[in-house]
């Protein structure tokens, strides 16, 4: 059911700022595969807005050709990601439990450390995570970035 | 009496894991970051380092090309832009789906949430390739109409705006979400009140819809102003701050003493700025936060 009644130039008024919008949200991306998805020789200056030929060799040659990146690094990000969501997700668990089950009179203050903490995005974290990284020895290993993701996402425990 | 004792420790015997995890990947690298802001540490010395006092700060601000005044200056710009137009399209946008009938509102809530969530470095790249000089969506688009060429990321004004409409881009959708969220909440009953006494659309939006979700819209755009404000892998991967410092920013300043100039000391003091800065802002989250809880109980 529709709230409110709008008069049809009110209506088309909607329907073009939602179909301007629209394409704001999805050209980019659609330019992106276009891209990959053309032959090189179409990829360069003046370039078409449609392709005229469709290929995969680029995908094809990033993943196996002979300056390939391999699937390698798609390992590595399903490493990294699994394996910060199950700390991630084991210490929100037990925080989240401890704090709703039981009545602790720190229980709030905890939380409004955690939320305040957590709000402060990640680019005031870099230098400090590489600072404790380099003394501690973590630097440019793959617990260091496990860890790092970690305890960014434990947020969630309220 | 030992059961009872053993019962109270439970919370805690619970919190050890998040509290830890909590201590030394947040608390530990900021308590280490003050500590080393007023010290002339190094990236090849982070031990035995000299205590220099406030130097760092003092050296920070009057530093020249950039100077501070000018990163803050391109900060400001960056954030107030993000700030505005996510919160002016996430709104409005949610306004314009909140009309709509609820199959066609989940359809395209759908499409206009993709961006969100996308990671901040790809963002930068995709965002890259439709700014490029040569096979770029934007001049390609624009050459119909006789418009030539425009190298838009090597330009002061137009690789701001640039990096604002990118930013823009990322950032909308959390807004769009909250405010939906907040929307549907609003009761249908105010809302027909308004048209029975015969109020325009606009002014029911003005009047009844944005004061009932006040306290979300006032979120939402802390939010959208704490992470323009930190916004850091999307510039790195569209400008690094350059051509020149003229798109850096705080958070990239910090990086770039720090890991590319190797002055720890420096990069750890204008991280105590932003530091400073977010929390504040942090603060004012919690107090609205808790403010709007209160209310809900």
């Amino acid at each position: 059911m529709e709230l409110v009644r709008f008069s049809l130039g009110a209506r088309l008024l909607r329907a073009v700022g939602v179909a301007l919008m629209l394409a704001f949200a999805v050209l980019p991306l659609l330019w992106v595969i276009s891209i990959a998805l053309r032959p090189g020789s179409q990829a360069i200056y003046p370039i078409s807005i449609l392709p005229t030929s469709l290929t995969l060799d680029n995908v094809w040659g990033v993943l196996f050709g002979p300056t390939g990146i391999g699937l390698g690094p798609y390992r590595n990000a399903a490493f990294y990601g699994l394996s910060s969501a199950v700390i991630t997700a084991v210490a929100s668990t037990l925080g989240g439990y401890a704090l709703a089950r039981y009545n602790m009179r720190a229980g709030e203050g905890i939380l409004v450390v955690i939320l305040a903490l957590s709000f402060l995005p990640s680019a005031s974290r870099i230098v400090p995570l590489f600072i404790l990284f380099s003394a501690s020895g973590l630097y440019g290993t793959s617990q260091g970035v496990i860890l790092a993701y970690a305890g960014r996402h434990r947020s969630a425990s309220g | 009496m030992a059961h009872r004792a053993l019962s109270r420790a439970t919370p805690w015997l619970l919190l050890i894991l998040p509290l830890l995890l909590l201590f030394l990947f947040l608390l530990l690298p900021y308590l280490l970051t003050f500590y080393y802001s007023t010290t002339g540490a190094t990236i090849g010395r982070l031990l035995n380092v000299q205590q220099v006092g406030l130097k760092n700060f003092q050296a920070v601000l009057s530093s020249h090309a950039p100077s501070f005044l000018s990163v803050v200056g391109i900060t400001a710009v960056f954030t107030t832009g993000t700030l505005v137009g996510s919160m002016a399209l996430g709104t409005g946008l949610a306004l314009a789906l909140h009309t709509v009938s609820a199959g066609l509102r989940s359809a395209l809530l759908a499409v206009f949430l993709i961006p969100w969530v996308i990671a901040a470095v790809i963002i930068g790249y995709t965002w890259r390739l439709i700014y490029d000089p040569a096979i770029g969506l934007a001049n390609s688009a624009l050459e119909p109409f006789g418009v030539a060429p425009v190298a838009w990321l090597t330009e002061q004004a137009s690789a701001i705006a640039a990096l604002v409409i990118a930013n823009v881009w990322a950032g909308y959708g959390i807004v769009l979400l909250v405010v939906s969220g907040a929307l549907a909440n609003v009761p249908p009953n105010i809302i027909l009140a308004g048209q029975v006494d015969g109020a325009s659309y606009r002014r029911i939006v003005r009047r009844v819809i944005l004061p009932a979700i006040r306290p979300t819209f006032l979120l939402a755009g802390l939010v959208a102003l704490v992470s323009g404000l930190n916004t850091f892998d999307l510039i790195y991967a569209m400008t690094r701050g350059g051509p020149l410092y003229q798109t850096e920013t705080v958070a990239l300043e910090m990086y770039r003493l720090t890991a590319q100039k190797g002055n720890v000391g420096q990069g750890a003091a204008v991280t105590v700025i932003l530091f400073t800065v977010s929390l504040a802002l942090a603060v004012a989250y919690v107090i609205i936060w808790r403010r709007e809880a209160r209310k809900w109980n």
